[in-house]
């Protein structure tokens, strides 16, 4: 009897030890912003999630691209959808192209990182105080330009800077120009604690970064150069062109701090060029890499513009008609066209852009693509330059525009012989020729005013909102707050 | 000949190792009489036996199990083994179809052996996807044991809501029917609450064949049968494109012309246009046999039984098949007076052949191939395809074991100590191999093995005494230990260099090329969950001269999965029974032999199934999209990032629990000729975990919380009747009735309206209806489109302006616009009313026996018929709808001509399943089986030591009377979609066995 008892009372004793497991599937809040690696894994959750985003049903050139018209569907009813702007169409992936989730978690996770960084360096004394400032920098720079990106799409939208702490709260949507100041303002802020490269030469990052190379961070990570690229472009999109040129410049003048410089046609469309990335050429990318197994099935450009003989697959998804190819490239010297396209013998030419299948992966293709995505490089920003200096009345925007034409086998421009007007479309056409298929072509439009003659939208449509997308109706449910853009009402 | 050879040659191993064992126990049980004095006495005999039969418990508590135990069916529904014994089933689940109230079966396909569910007394979550599956299903409890179920945490890194990671094999398809002495399937929480949380869904209690005193007897049983090939309304590209012509001919524009499949332009192409007969190479006469010997007995000092069966069964379609060995040994000792020691040790091999999906192969390796040309439906042209898909690996096993040892040591007068250890143990592999030739010239390898585990330890002291003949007092005190555990390890890599080398053996950081493949090519995930749960418990049962019965039971249950100040739950269950029959006014009435009622109320908690909940908010990586849910790094670095895909979780999680009360009647008359039993039950589930809505805007999907309420209720009848019961002739007939209905009755915050992918939930309302839009025809013509006369617009679908050919759907709230507002909420899978219907005819030595099973008020979503209609969108994408299995080159059943043609490329989804257009009656009732067998029953064979020779013939799934116009009304998804070739009728299949017993 005494050892029945003694049993029980062993068992009872030993029942906290057997309750108080350890989680091993789940980390809880109270374990996380501990140490240096919980920190940079925050921070690469931002830039994580901001992939998620932007490669989540190819988004970034459905929202970019698509509309525009120069890409055409084979058969897809939801791209063919797109293209028509029927924004309201019934398919799955539509409501997820209507759905900002996606853009609000990697805010979330910048805000959360933004609020949580400050701590870490409090508990872990390997996270110095300025190893804390530059990931913080990186966090505010990647908020920044993902509220830039999602105003040019929704327009109004919520601005949310804080993390979530669980209680109920509205998110009414905010005036687009008071959220492009914000991230104009956020940009500039983080400046101060970029680096114009990671080579651990200056204050504000030394040493190695992450035991890694310059090159393994280049225009991946935020830098200086990146920042005010953003802000440039902020203010470009606000129409502000004084302060757009303002930024352009200071980049471009900045050439020895951060190296950027003009890309061949080869180096930007071969295997592992400029869409393979981490070069001077590419300001800012979302970054995918082979190397890391970073590779998908989808969320790439080449899954949907690629075919027979490059991946096993009858029919792309879109392609660029013969006509629009000809029409685009009408000066036949431009070499464009032949790193651009191929098999223009055939009814559907290929997009030949991007083809980032690795070696590993061919013979027989296996689908996993690994190309980056391209937001800024030193063309796009020399035309952002040149249109910012036209639209402030100086001519010499034209020198911008023919640093790109030059590259390009195309003949100078002679700003005597043309108005503002006429370059400023020769600039919007340069940046059709030269940006296809990386995600500018719809907001070209929507910027330069040129929706009515591009597509079948009409003015009036364009006056009534139909430039925005329709927010999704999960996201109106959920937040009652919200008021559904006039024009998808 | 072959097989008749191979079956022959495995009956024999069977029965000369039973042979040889048993030769052994009569070896020590002459040993043991030798030894043994003349202590064993005639009441020791009893007790002996008493105990053996209560080994189903967990601890001891025996008083409530006395009354609820009188009845036949209701609140503790037995089943008549005996019946089922004889027919072919692999799984539990197959075998309680029709023959016990308060259960729900599906099973969405015939493949043998696949995972399948039940549902006791309804579901109480909302079932939206296949994991919700794991959390609704019932504990099964073998000797006391109860078993560990499947975990569904596999589905978190997998891409499609297919088959779960690892082998997807019926996790009770291990046990042999002819080990198992009874299955009862508890439902009052009288009987239920004992197993405490693990217990919340409901029990089916399996006691098998123990070890049993007296003479050494071996039992041989055995079957073989054949399931017959289903006929198949074989069609080819002529069939097909004949079908799609004229929707093209009133639709279609030039670009959807010149997109019209090459496979279906080219009529001169025998690859698709010559015959069609594929089916003769997918489809077969199904052999399955069995065979189990046991040998059983001893002394009441040791007494064993030892048995080992083999069954293996083909499925009918696509080669699939099951194949089990199993093995299972019980023994009691009593070492000394007062002591008894029992263990059970069962362990069971079970291989699956699966089906060759090309959806599911898609699935496993998480990969989406170019299905522009499906397979042809001609022989001649498949060859090629089955050579290739022989050079596949696809092995699935599962190894289990389960042991359990009980020690019981009576002192004192009325005490009682029982300890109880358990081990339940399931391994489960799958290798998987796919060679270059079926993956575009890509080879692909995975392995998975996974390991589910559950300890249990359980203490308990009893007092049991009875006073004056008439006062019985029953106190049990107790503790219990639980630990889970599921683990799994899984890897796969693709575009081997080899298709000899079919093992997964990739590349490192220095040797990027490895074995297999290159090192980015892999992908590998482990996986690990521990679920501990200490209990302690407490009975008082007390009954008055076996009249008035009550009890209460309290328990304590502290679960790991929630933090230290929400970890423990208290909960109370009552129970009474009055045994109206056994009262004094009521002796002399000889045409009522029982009379009995009961009541009980209950509360029992509702373990959590994930590790999420302890500590509020959780981190992950979850840093894919759609397509890629595995992406984890960033530049090469490691992401951590909230859990914005799994949402919120709120501090403070405590336990969800399950109240339910329970009224029953059991009456018996006329000499037990006619037994009914009747139980009416209210079952609430409160306080469940849901994810609900909150603002995109903070990047989280939801916030998980407590807070959901659901209701279910209803009633179970069971009326059996001897309706003749002469010398020579006997019929028995049974009928089973049972009904439930379903309530949500609160959502977490307060919400009244929720709605979660394709259904709407709202409080107040049943939580198991499809939410449909309603059809009213088709537009004729785009004028014939109403348009709102205040805003001059069209009559639109969510924006979308409506055309000539889209439906005509209800506009409910009158806006103009067809939206989820114009959705209703009609029909459900649960039947209104189900059950099952047995007749047992009796004439000397031959037994008859028949079962119906039927259900009414249930409704199907044709999926299968809308996706025909869909084609359009279902054509070249990158998307599994675009896969064609072989079996596409079938005739869906279904009605056609109610379907009108709309147009099939309209933006508006024109033939989305979700409509009242595919709703249809999937009532039915079903010949289940039919046994005739024929006892030999002679002085001779007595004489030569023959206590039992039956021979008996089954048939199976004879015959279905349904209106519903798709395929087999039972063979529907989960969710009730009825996905055509994805849902496999049961094929009819007849058997012929034997029983013998000397």
């Amino acid at each position: 009897m005494k050892k029945i008892l003694l049993l029980l009372l062993l068992t009872t004793i030993s029942c906290r030890k057997m309750l108080d497991i350890p989680s091993r599937r789940a980390l809880t809040e109270e374990n996380m912003w501990q140490n240096k690696n919980d920190a940079r894994a925050g921070l690469d959750a931002c830039y994580a999630l901001m992939r998620s985003a932007i490669l989540n049903e190819n988004a970034h050139w459905i929202y970019g691209e698509l509309r525009a018209g120069d890409f055409q569907v084979t058969r897809r009813g939801d791209l063919q959808a797109v293209v028509e702007s029927n924004l309201n169409a019934s398919f799955s992936t539509m409501d997820e192209w209507r759905d900002w989730r996606r853009f609000y978690a990697a805010i979330a996770q910048c805000n959360l990182t933004i609020a949580r960084l400050p701590e870490v360096t409090k508990r872990d004394y390997r996270y110095s105080a300025n190893d804390m400032r530059l990931d913080l920098a990186q966090a505010v720079y990647v908020r920044a330009f993902l509220y830039y990106y999602i105003v040019r799409i929704w327009g109004d939208v919520p601005l949310v800077t804080l993390p979530a702490d669980g209680t109920v709260k509205t998110f009414p949507r905010e005036n687009s120009q008071q959220v492009l100041d914000f991230a104009a303002a956020e940009a500039l802020r983080s400046v101060e604690g970029l680096p114009w490269k990671y080579n651990g030469q200056s204050p504000e990052q030394q040493g190695q970064y992450r035991g890694q190379g310059e090159d393994h961070h280049r225009s991946i990570f935020a830098t200086k150069g990146m920042a005010y690229t953003l802000a440039a472009h902020i203010y470009h999109w606000k129409k502000d062109y004084v302060n757009s040129l303002k930024y352009a410049d200071l980049i471009i003048n900045s050439q020895g701090q951060t190296s950027y410089d003009f890309v061949t046609l080869n180096d930007l469309t071969r295997t592992g060029g400029s869409f393979r990335g981490r070069t001077f050429n590419n300001i800012f990318q979302v970054d995918m890499n082979f190397d890391h197994a970073e590779i998908s099935t989808t969320g790439q450009l080449e899954d949907w513009t690629l075919r027979d003989p490059f991946i096993p697959k009858r029919e792309s998804e879109i392609y660029v008609p013969k006509d629009s190819v000809l029409n685009i490239y009408n000066d036949r010297h431009d070499q464009r066209p032949d790193y651009f396209f191929t098999k223009m013998e055939e009814t559907f030419p290929v997009f030949y852009k991007m083809k980032q299948i690795d070696n590993e992966v061919k013979n027989p293709v296996l689908k996993l693509y690994s190309s980056c995505v391209i937001i800024f490089r030193y063309e796009e920003l020399f035309l952002l330059r040149a249109e910012a200096r036209l639209r402030l009345g100086r001519k010499d925007g034209t020198d911008d525009l023919n640093s790109v034409r030059s590259r390009r086998s195309l003949k100078n421009l002679n700003p005597d012989l043309f108005t503002i007007d006429a370059l400023m479309e020769e600039v919007f056409l340069e940046r059709r020729r030269e940006l296809i298929g990386e995600g500018w072509h719809w907001y070209d439009l929507v910027h330069f005013g040129k929706i009515p003659s591009y597509t079948n939208l009409t003015a009036a449509d364009v006056a009534r909102g139909a430039a925005l997308w329709p927010i999704s109706q999960q996201a109106l449910i959920n937040n009652k707050s919200l008021v559904q853009n006039n024009f998808w009402k | 000949m072959k097989y008749l050879f191979y079956l022959l040659q495995r009956i024999a191993i069977v029965v000369i190792a039973t042979l040889g064992l048993c030769r052994q126990g009569v070896a020590q049980q002459v040993l043991y009489k030798n030894k043994d004095t003349a202590v064993a006495a005639a009441d020791t005999v009893s007790w002996v036996k008493g105990i053996m039969k209560a080994s189903d418990s967990t601890g001891i508590i025996r008083n409530n199990d006395l009354f609820l135990r009188t009845a036949t069916a209701g609140a503790a529904s037995d089943l008549h083994i005996s019946e089922v014994r004889k027919l072919p089933y692999l799984t539990i689940e197959q075998a309680l179809i029709g023959r016990v109230t308060g259960v729900d079966i599906r099973i969405p396909t015939a493949e043998p052996g696949k995972r399948s569910s039940m549902f006791i007394r309804g579901t109480s979550s909302l079932l939206l996807k296949n994991s919700d599956l794991f959390y609704a299903q019932p504990l099964y409890v073998v000797d006391g044991m109860p078993l560990i179920q499947e975990h569904a945490y596999a589905y978190d890194i997998q891409r499609f809501d297919f088959n779960r990671m690892g082998t997807e094999t019926n996790t009770l398809a291990g046990l042999d029917i002819n080990d198992i002495e009874s299955i009862s399937v508890l439902k009052d929480f009288g009987a239920t609450a004992r197993y405490g949380p693990l217990a919340a869904n409901g029990v089916v209690s399996i006691t098998t064949r123990g070890p049993r005193v007296g003479k050494m007897q071996v039992a041989v049983n055995a079957y073989a049968g054949l399931a017959l090939r289903p006929p198949a309304d074989v069609v080819n590209g002529k069939y097909e494109s004949d079908f799609r012509m004229p929707f093209y001919r009133e639709y279609a524009n030039e670009t959807q012309w010149r997109n019209f499949p090459r496979y279906l332009a080219d009529s001169s192409q025998p690859r698709y246009f010559g015959p069609a007969n594929w089916d003769d190479l997918f489809y077969r006469n199904a052999f399955c046999d069995g065979i189990q010997a046991a040998v059983s007995g001893g002394t009441p000092f040791a007494n064993f039984r030892f048995s080992i069966g083999q069954v293996a069964q083909q499925g009918v379609a696509d080669r699939t098949g099951l194949q089990r060995y199993d093995v299972n040994f019980g023994i009691n000792i009593m070492p000394v007076r007062n002591l008894i020691f029992t263990a059970y040790i069962g362990v069971a091999a079970l291989k699956r052949k699966r089906n060759e999906f090309i959806r599911d192969r898609a699935g496993d390796e998480d990969y989406l191939f170019n299905y522009d040309a499906p397979l042809s439906p001609n022989k001649q042209f498949l060859q090629q395809y089955y050579t290739d898909l022989d050079n596949t690996i696809n092995r699935n096993r599962n190894n289990t074991a389960r042991i359990i040892a009980n020690a019981q040591y009576s002192f004192g007068k009325y005490f009682t100590w029982n300890t109880r250890f358990g081990i339940d143990y399931t391994q489960n592999f799958r290798d998987f191999f796919v060679p270059t030739s079926l993956g575009e010239g890509n080879s692909y390898v995975s392995n998975y093995d996974g390991l589910n585990k559950r300890l249990l330890l359980d203490n308990s002291l009893q007092y049991r005494r009875t006073f004056n003949d008439k006062h019985t007092l029953d106190l049990v005190a107790g503790q219990s230990s639980t630990w889970d555990k599921w683990r799994y390890d899984y890897g796969r890599a693709y575009k081997g260099k080899s298709d000899y080398i079919k093992i997964y053996q990739p590349g490192n950081n220095d040797s990027k090329e490895g074995r297999f493949a290159n090192l980015r090519l892999m992908f590998n995930a482990k996986d690990y969950t521990q679920s501990n749960l200490a209990s302690f418990y407490f009975n008082a049962g007390y009954n008055y001269g076996q009249k008035y019965f009550v009890n209460l039971y309290l328990r304590r249950d502290g679960t790991s999965y929630l933090s230290g100040e929400n970890r423990w739950l208290l909960s109370p269950t009552v129970a009474a029974s009055w045994k109206v029959s056994a009262e004094d006014f009521l002796a002399g009435a000889s045409w009522l032999s029982n009379l009995q009622l009961r009541a009980s109320w209950g509360r029992v908690g509702r373990l959590l199934m994930d590790e999420l909940y302890k500590g509020g908010p959780v981190y992950n990586v979850d840093a894919g999209w759609n397509g890629i849910p595995n992406m984890s790094t960033y530049n090469g670095f490691p992401v951590i990032n909230a859990a914005y895909g799994t949402g919120y979780v709120m501090p403070g999680t405590q336990w969800p629990y399950v109240e339910q009360l329970n009224a029953g009647l059991d009456a018996a008359f006329l000499h037990d000729r006619l037994r009914i039993s009747l139980d009416v039950y209210a079952k609430t589930d409160r306080n469940l975990m849901l994810r609900v809505p909150t603002p995109e805007e903070e990047g989280y999907t939801g916030v998980i919380k407590n807070g959901m309420s659901i209701r279910n209720y209803g009633y179970e009848l069971a009326l059996d009747a001897d309706i003749i019961q002469g010398t020579q002739f006997r019929w028995t007939t049974g009928i089973t009735l049972y009904s439930n209905q379903n309530k949500l009755l609160a959502l977490p915050d307060g919400l009244t309206d929720l709605v979660i992918g394709k259904r709407r939930f709202l409080v107040g309302k049943p939580a198991d209806r499809y939410w449909l839009l309603i059809n009213d025809g088709i537009y004729e013509s785009d004028a014939a489109v109403p348009v709102n006369p205040a805003t001059g617009k069209r009559m639109s679908y969510q924006g979308v302006p409506l055309k000539k050919g889209d439906p005509r759907w209800q506009d409910l709230d009158g806006n103009y616009d067809i939206n989820n507002n114009d959705r209703v909420m009609r029909g459900r899978l649960s039947p209104a009313a189900m059950g099952g219907f047995s007749n047992t005819f009796q004439y000397g030595p031959f037994e008859l026996n028949l079962l119906f099973n039927f259900a009414a008020g249930r409704k199907v979503i044709n999926e299968a018929l809308a996706n025909r209609f869909d084609f359009a969108n279902r054509e070249g994408i990158d998307d599994p709808k675009s896969i064609k299995e072989i079996t596409w080159w079938s005739k869906v059943e279904g009605d056609y001509s109610k379907v009108p043609r709309y147009n099939p490329w309209s933006a508006v989804y024109a033939y989305q399943p979700e409509q009242t257009l595919f709703l249809e009656d999937a009532s039915y009732i079903r010949l289940r089986a039919l046994t005739l067998a024929y006892t030999l029953r002679s002085a001779r064979l007595e004489k030569a030591g023959v206590s039992l020779l039956r021979i008996y013939a089954t048939g199976n799934n004879l015959f279905t009377i349904t209106n519903y116009k798709g395929g087999d009304p039972e063979a529907v998804s989960f969710m009730g979609y009825d996905e055509g070739y994805y849902n496999w009728a049961v094929p009819r299949a007849f058997t012929l066995g034997f029983n013998f017993q000397f």
